[in-house]
């Protein structure tokens, strides 16, 4: 296990039949450690354009088994139990059979749905139907047209009602109101018919909507709530019954599809690699990314089950493909935590740092100087305890900044923000704040110190000398950081001299020189360019030796809290007081310490990671046989 | 003694604005004043606004609608200082009171939209009620359809109005139904809103607001009857209830009417008296509105320390304001004196009927 970049890679190319390809696929799966690349050093090779029929007859027997799955609700996840390579022929019979369900289920979907339709509709006509509950007479006289009596019925604002009962009293109407609903009211309105309009305008005025009866209601309404009442019996039966044909659907079919799922994941490395693969006539090669340690069993598995020849060739990978070549972390379990945080910023790139070691050590460091207390930090470890139940992947997290809290609670001598119970092991920071300060600068000054020696490793690694060596990042920029170290040491023992002067200029002026050799356009762009990047070296320098100031600044705060806690404490007693220690350690553990947290984490994302960690590497993804997590295969 | 209580303030407030109205012979005599002298003798009527207008115009005309909007600005300032010093339904009672003018609004742009007209023009015929106004005026201007209007009306306290006059729209599609369910519910509402209050103010204001209920009611049926031809029943359902002299009964009666002069055999007594001699729905209105004023007055005189005093005051401000308008109207176009003393009788529609 390297504890600082990525574990070594070969480049691993695969000469085989066109029909050892499927078993191959199956076996590299199986092995977990081989990520395919399209890498092509071969020029009588070509793309493999078989292999698109193999991925779209995949892609659509995976569509239809995740909707067979989803509509018959088969919770069993199917597992691999017998390795067999699946061939192009294999995969159309699978896909077959799958469509042959698919339009089973599909038949079955749709007949539950007619029938909710049918339900909903029914269920509208039954408040229709309570509309008319108060009309004594056939529904259907209503609908009829009659020569010489005009029946109208429809809904106006319920305001309305009074008015227009007497207006039409005019035209010698008569209105009654049926029902009534909200500010609306449902009424009937008869007459004799008229020839003229007026009745019309009259009515448009006064809002009314004409009422649409439904064909179904074509008797008295008692007579048509029965007929409604025994059509949604029949319906809820067929609603039972088709309940049961889906229970038995799912019975039936239920091992068979976890069985087609099982081989359709023995189908996704194939249909993975056959994007990748280069094809001459009946070969076909296959390249990928295999850790070095792995290559012997790669070389085992394929050469152990695989009837015919196959040509294996391994080397390291050129300087040139570092960029594409994966990087590969193994770290302790216990890491993972924060290698979740290093993967929020990115990855680092084969030949790349791995901050993963660095991160997490100084994140629990300056947590615990940040929050050092006996009692905060035992809190935080048995917070840890209850997250090992319920999110075990943080407890290490939670576990170590707890540890690290109490550790410097030890040494502050801070238990649940009292300072005075057990003696500190060192001092509490109130007690000397400039010291602490002091300490704050001079860590903070180490870590920058440490972050250019990281830098001028990754610009070594990935064969950038120059940049290694002349870059502000590089050797004379620490040069540079030190010469200021040096000068602001002796500046306060009144020891500056020539030296100091020589130390901080030979640097800067390397520097300069650097980057105006580097930097490109007219001799004035160049000459600003070169100036301002001089000039941001020291800012930053000095900015971000400052912003460890924050790390002293948070200890001091940890004290100063407590302080004002316990005075707050002391203005009452007995339960009064308690209440108030509680609620303000609680305040302390939850408000603080997810301040100090976040604070860590910027200080070593803009502090740390971005003076070194470029982040451009992807991770390691070899093929697996997973048939959990079957998904859909680019076609493209 | 709890009533004068608790209008002593009004009281006051009122008894100092009174004194801004001029009586009949001072109004009388200014009609036959040169135009500088009339604006001296207007000095105390609280007119200071218009009369540095004026003058800024060297008592030239202003240009189109300027006037209008000073006497409605005067008129709303006295109206808002008296609204200040009520409180819940009483207070409530007069705001509704002054939406009308806000009506006029929702009007103007339901017609100027309805007609495609640029939404500038239209901004600039809108009558501007300064703290009154509640409307969400740009963006109903800049709306596609009358229908998304009423629906940025539902969001104000014409909801109910833009409710039913959406009702109507949508079964009819013309500005007409729309503008004729505005009137109606606005009516509806202020019916409502006097029945919020004390049974005593009730009992002051129901022959005032029946009288103007009487008369919005008589000169709309003789519109939808003589001008729009509708039917008698339809006529009818486009009436409001809370008539003073005008019931159901009798507006029955009267929505069968074909012509004007089968008014005078139908109409009760009371009105009957009143619109004597008129030949036409215009006088008519005045005459209506001349009796309205007249209550108004005696009101004002009799009942002091009221809700009904104050309202009685407003209303003869917006009357003299009305005329006072016409007055210097007249004045400045150069129209002779017998034009501007009957101008000044009629112009009472000016402030917003």
């Amino acid at each position: 296990m390297k504890l600082f970049h990525a574990e070594n890679m070969q480049h691993m190319s695969l000469l085989m039949r066109f029909d050892d390809a499927p078993l191959a696929s199956i076996k590299l799966a199986e092995a977990k450690f081989f990520d395919p690349c399209g890498i092509n050093s071969n020029k009588n090779l070509l793309p493999d354009q078989q292999g698109a029929a193999y991925r779209r007859i995949f892609n659509q027997s995976l569509s239809k088994w995740e909707k067979i799955n989803n509509y018959l609700s088969l919770s069993n996840i199917p597992e691999v139990n017998k390795i067999i390579s699946i061939n192009k022929h294999q995969l159309a019979e699978i896909s077959f059979r799958l469509n042959e369900v698919w339009d089973i289920c599909a038949e079955h979907k749709e007949n539950k749905r007619l029938l909710e339709l049918q339900l909903t509709s029914l269920e509208n006509l039954f408040s229709l139907l309570y509309q008319f509950k108060n009309i004594n007479i056939d529904l259907s006289i209503l609908k009829q047209t009659f020569k010489l009596l005009d029946v109208r019925l429809g809904v106006i604002p319920l305001a309305y009602v009074s008015r227009l009962k007497e207006a039409l009293g005019i035209e010698e109407y008569y209105l009654s109101v049926y029902y009534q609903h909200g500010d609306s009211a449902h009424v009937v309105i008869a007459g004799v018919r008229k020839i003229n309009e007026d009745i019309l305008s009259l009515l448009d005025s006064a809002s009314f909507q004409c009422l649409y009866i439904p064909e179904e209601f074509h008797e008295h309404p008692k007579a048509i709530l029965l007929s409604l009442n025994n059509k949604k019996q029949r319906l809820l039966q067929q609603a039972e019954e088709l309940e049961q044909s889906w229970l038995m659907l799912q019975d039936h079919y239920a091992t068979e599809i976890i069985h087609l799922g099982e081989l359709l994941s023995l189908a996704e490395p194939y249909a993975i690699l056959s994007k990748k693969m280069l094809r001459n006539g009946q070969l076909i090669q296959i390249n990928g990314w295999v850790p070095t340690s792995k290559v012997p069993l790669i070389q085992e598995k394929l050469e152990h089950d695989i009837a015919n020849p196959i040509v294996i060739e391994t080397r390291a990978p050129k300087a040139e493909e570092y960029i594409k070549t994966p990087s590969y972390l193994l770290r302790p379990k216990w890491l993972q935590p924060f290698l979740k945080l290093v993967a929020h910023y990115g990855t680092p790139g084969y030949r790349e740092f791995d901050p993963s070691w660095f991160f997490s050590l100084s994140y629990i460091l300056m947590f615990g100087i940040m929050f050092g207390d006996i009692g905060h930090g035992g809190c935080i470890i048995a917070l840890s305890l209850f997250i090992k139940k319920h999110w075990p992947e943080y407890f290490s997290f939670f576990f170590s900044i707890g540890i690290s809290s109490i550790f410097f609670g030890f040494l502050y001598g801070s238990i649940f923000s009292y300072e005075h119970l057990i003696p500190g092991l060192w001092l509490s920071p109130m007690e000397n704040p400039m010291l602490m300060l002091k300490l704050g600068l001079a860590l903070g000054a180490c870590f920058i110190i440490l972050l250019n020696i990281i830098s001028i490793y990754n610009r070594l690694m990935s064969l950038q000398f120059n940049e290694a060596l002349w870059n502000a990042q590089g050797v004379s920029g620490l040069l540079l950081y030190l010469a200021i170290l040096w000068s602001i040491i002796d500046l306060s023992r009144e020891q500056f001299s020539i030296l100091n002067i020589w130390a901080l200029i030979t640097p800067l002026i390397i520097i300069i020189i650097y980057q105006w050799i580097k930097s490109e356009g007219s001799i004035g762009e160049r000459f600003l360019v070169s100036l301002f990047e001089a000039y941001d070296v020291i800012i930053a320098n000095f900015s971000n030796t400052l912003s460890f100031l924050r790390v002293a600044a948070f200890a001091l705060n940890h004290s100063a809290l407590a302080i004002a806690l316990l005075t707050l404490g002391s203005i009452t007693e007995g339960t009064g007081h308690w209440a108030i220690i509680i609620v303000g350690n609680l305040f302390i553990l939850i408000m603080e310490g997810a301040i100090v947290g976040i604070q860590v984490l910027r200080l070593e994302y803009y502090e740390g990671f971005s003076r070194f960690f470029t982040a451009s590497g992807y991770l390691f993804k070899p093929l697996e046989l997973s048939p959990q997590k079957l998904k859909m295969v680019s076609t493209k | 003694m709890l009533q004068i209580a608790h209008y002593a303030y009004l009281q006051t407030l009122v008894t100092i604005f009174s004194k801004q109205l001029l009586d009949d012979k001072h109004f009388s005599s200014l009609i036959k004043q040169p135009l500088s002298e009339i604006l001296t003798g207007l000095n105390h009527s609280g007119l200071e606004n218009v009369i540095k207008e004026l003058y800024q115009f060297h008592l030239k005309p202003l240009p189109a609608g300027n006037m209008d909007n000073l006497f409605l600005g005067v008129f709303l300032e006295d109206a808002q200082s008296i609204i200040r010093s009520l409180s819940g339904v009483e207070r409530d009672f007069f705001i509704y009171w002054i939406r009308r003018f806000e009506l006029q609004n929702i009007k103007t742009i339901l017609r100027g939209k309805s007609l495609l007209r640029p939404k500038e023009q239209i901004k600039a015929e809108l009558t501007p009620l300064n703290h009154f106004s509640i409307l969400p005026i740009d963006k109903m201007l800049n709306t596609d359809t009358l229908t998304d209007i009423l629906i940025l009306l539902e969001e104000t306290p014409f909801a109910s109005i833009a409710r039913y006059g959406s009702k109507n729209f949508a079964q009819k599609r013309d500005v007409f139904t729309i503008e004729t369910a505005i009137n109606h519910q606005y009516f509806t509402g202020l019916n409502e809103q006097l029945e919020h209050l004390s049974n005593d103010e009730q009992d002051l204001l129901q022959p005032l607001l029946g009288r103007i209920i009487d008369q919005t009611n008589l000169i709309w049926l003789l519109r939808y009857r003589l001008f729009y031809q509708l039917s008698s029943s339809h006529s009818y359902f486009l009436l409001v209830s809370g008539g003073l002299y005008l019931n159901s009964k009798v507006l029955m009666q009267l929505s069968k009417i074909k012509t004007l002069e089968q008014i005078y055999e139908l109409i009760p007594d009371e009105i009957n008296i009143l619109i004597q001699g008129a030949e036409s729905i215009y006088q008519i209105e005045l005459k209506l509105e001349n009796d309205i004023i007249k209550l108004a007055g005696s009101l004002f005189k009799d009942k002091q320390f009221s809700l009904t005093h104050a309202f009685a005051y407003l209303l003869l401000r917006e009357k003299q304001l009305s005329q006072i308008h016409a007055l210097l109207k007249g004045k400045l176009l150069d129209l002779p004196d017998s034009e501007i003393s009957f101008a000044s009788a009629i112009e009472s529609r000016a402030l917003g009927q």
